[in-house]
C-alpha cells in the first residue's frame, strides 16, 4: 500500500473510536475533537516512521491520552479508589434490557460522571477495539491495576446508570435480591 | 479461584469472542463452565457489556471531523523547501479542489466589483480559492464547532483577527488589510468565513449574491465578518 492511502485509512478506521475516547475524557464535543484531530496531526507530523504498523491504533490511542494529560491539570487528576461508596461496590446487576431502553447520551452522561480514573479504562473498554493488556499499555498502568479499575469503574457506571434511570422514572434496575 | 475472583477478572472480558485467546479469561471460563450460578451471571455480565458498547458506538463523532483531519495532515507533510514556511497555505492547495467543477458557470457569472466586504469575499472565493482551507491544529476545535451547530452563525468567533493572525489561519491582504479565511463544511454545504479588523460601529447583516454565489457581511467589535458559499442564496440563510 501507498503511504499516501496509509493515513486515509488509519483515520476512517480509527477516528470515531478516538473521538468517543476523547470526548469521555474531556467531556465536551469541541475539546474530542481538537483531541482527536490533534493526535492525527501528530500521526502525520512524527508517527509515520513507526515501523510497526500493527501497533498504530495503540499508538494512536496512547497518543490522544498523553495530549488530554498534557493539557489538563494533573493535580485534579487523582480520585482514591476507597471514594467509593459502599453502595457502589457493591452494585445492581446490569441489566441488557434496561440499557438497550436507554438513550445513548444518557449513557454517555452517565460515563463522563465516572471519576477520570475509572472513566480511562472504562472508556476504551467500551470501545471494544483494545484488549485490557493493551488498554495498560496505553494508560501506562499495571495490568492488575487495569482490572480492578474496570470492575470499579463498571460498579460506579451502573449505579450512576440506575440512578439516571430512577430520575427519569422511566426504567429501573431490577433488585439485586430478586436474580437466582 | 472463588466466585469473587472470577467475577473480577471476567470482568475485563470484552463481550464476543475477542478475549478468546487469553490464557487468563480461559482459566475464568473453565470455572464458569463448572457453575450454573457463575453462568448466568457471566451471560448477564456480557449482555449488559454489549448494550453499553453499542450505546458507546452510538455516538458520532461530529460531521465535518474527518474531512479536517485529513486536510491537516496533508497540509502537515513535508514540503518542498519553498512551502515550509507556509504549511496551512499549502493546506489550502492540497485538499480536493471540490469548487473546480463549478468553474464553468463561474466564469459566466459577473462578480461584484468594488471594495465590499461581501464584494471581496466573493471575489476571492470564486477565483483565487479553488480549494477548502484546512484549520491549523489550535483552530481545528472551532472549525469544528462551527461545521457541527444546527442553528445560526454566531455574530462573532471566539478569536479576533490577531489571534488567528498568531495561530497561522489561512489569510490574503486586500487594501493593506489581512483578511483571515475559515473554511467549514455543514450539512453538505461548504462555508467560507472572513475575519478582517475593521474600523467603525457594528454593523447589521446584509446580503449580497451573484449567481450561485452568496454572501453576507456584518460588523461586530471593531471585525467585520463575511460568510460566503457558493452553494446559492438560500443555503446562505439558513445559517443567519
Amino acid at each position: 500500500m501507498k503511504p499516501d492511502d496509509v493515513f486515509p485509512q488509519l483515520v476512517e478506521s480509527h477516528y470515531p473510536g478516538l473521538y468517543r475516547f476523547a470526548l469521555s475524557l474531556a467531556r465536551n464535543p469541541a475539546d474530542a475533537s481538537d483531541l482527536t484531530q490533534q493526535t492525527f496531526y501528530i500521526w502525520a507530523t512524527k508517527g509515520q516512521a513507526l515501523r510497526d504498523a500493527g501497533k498504530a491504533k495503540t499508538w494512536l490511542f496512547t497518543t490522544l491520552y498523553r495530549e488530554f494529560l498534557r493539557i489538563r491539570r494533573r493535580e485534579s487528576r487523582v480520585t482514591a479508589l476507597e471514594d467509593l461508596t459502599p453502595a457502589e461496590q457493591d452494585p445492581p446487576d446490569a441489566d441488557a434490557d434496561v440499557i438497550v431502553k436507554m438513550d445513548a447520551e444518557l449513557v454517555l452522561a452517565a460515563l463522563q460522571e465516572v471519576p477520570l480514573t475509572f472513566r480511562e479504562p472504562l472508556a476504551l473498554f467500551y470501545l471494544q477495539e483494545l484488549s485490557y493488556l493493551e488498554i495498560a499499555d496505553v494508560l501506562e498502568v499495571p495490568i492488575g491495576t487495569i482490572m480492578s479499575r474496570l470492575a470499579r469503574g463498571k460498579a460506579h457506571l451502573r449505579a450512576l446508570l440506575a440512578q439516571k434511570a430512577r430520575g427519569g422514572e422511566l426504567i429501573e434496575f431490577p433488585k439485586k435480591s430478586a436474580r437466582a | 479461584m472463588n466466585h469473587h475472583d472470577v467475577k473480577f477478572i471476567l470482568r475485563a472480558r470484552r463481550p464476543g469472542d475477542r478475549d478468546a485467546q487469553d490464557p487468563q479469561f480461559a482459566e475464568a471460563l473453565a470455572e464458569v463452565a463448572k457453575d450454573p450460578q457463575l453462568q448466568a451471571w457471566h451471560e448477564r455480565e456480557q449482555r449488559a457489556d454489549a448494550a453499553l458498547a453499542a450505546k458507546f458506538a452510538a455516538i458520532a463523532p461530529p460531521p465535518g471531523l474527518r474531512e479536517a483531519i485529513l486536510a491537516g495532515a496533508r497540509a502537515s507533510r513535508p514540503r518542498p523547501a519553498g512551502w515550509r514556511h507556509t504549511p496551512w497555505l499549502a493546506a489550502a492547495a492540497a485538499v480536493a479542489v471540490l469548487l473546480a467543477v463549478a468553474a464553468g458557470w463561474r466564469g459566466r457569472t459577473e462578480l461584484p466589483a468594488g471594495d465590499s466586504f461581501a464584494a471581496i469575499a466573493l471575489r476571492e472565493l470564486a477565483s483565487a480559492h479553488g480549494d477548502h482551507a484546512a484549520a491549523p491544529p489550535a483552530l481545528g476545535a472551532l472549525q469544528t464547532r462551527l461545521a457541527a451547530a444546527t442553528g445560526p452563525l454566531p455574530d462573532r468567533i471566539d478569536f479576533g483577527p490577531a489571534e488567528l493572525h498568531r495561530q497561522g489561519c489561512r489569510s490574503f491582504r486586500v487594501g493593506g488589510r489581512e483578511v483571515f479565511e475559515l473554511c467549514f463544511l455543514r450539512a453538505g454545504t461548504w462555508y467560507h468565513l472572513y475575519v478582517s479588523p475593521a474600523a467603525g460601529p457594528d454593523e447589521g447583516v446584509r446580503l449580497e449574491s451573484a449567481g450561485q454565489l452568496a454572501a453576507a457581511t456584518w460588523r461586530r467589535g471593531a471585525v467585520a465578518y463575511a460568510l460566503a458559499t457558493d452553494d446559492g442564496r438560500a443555503a446562505l440563510q439558513r445559517l443567519l
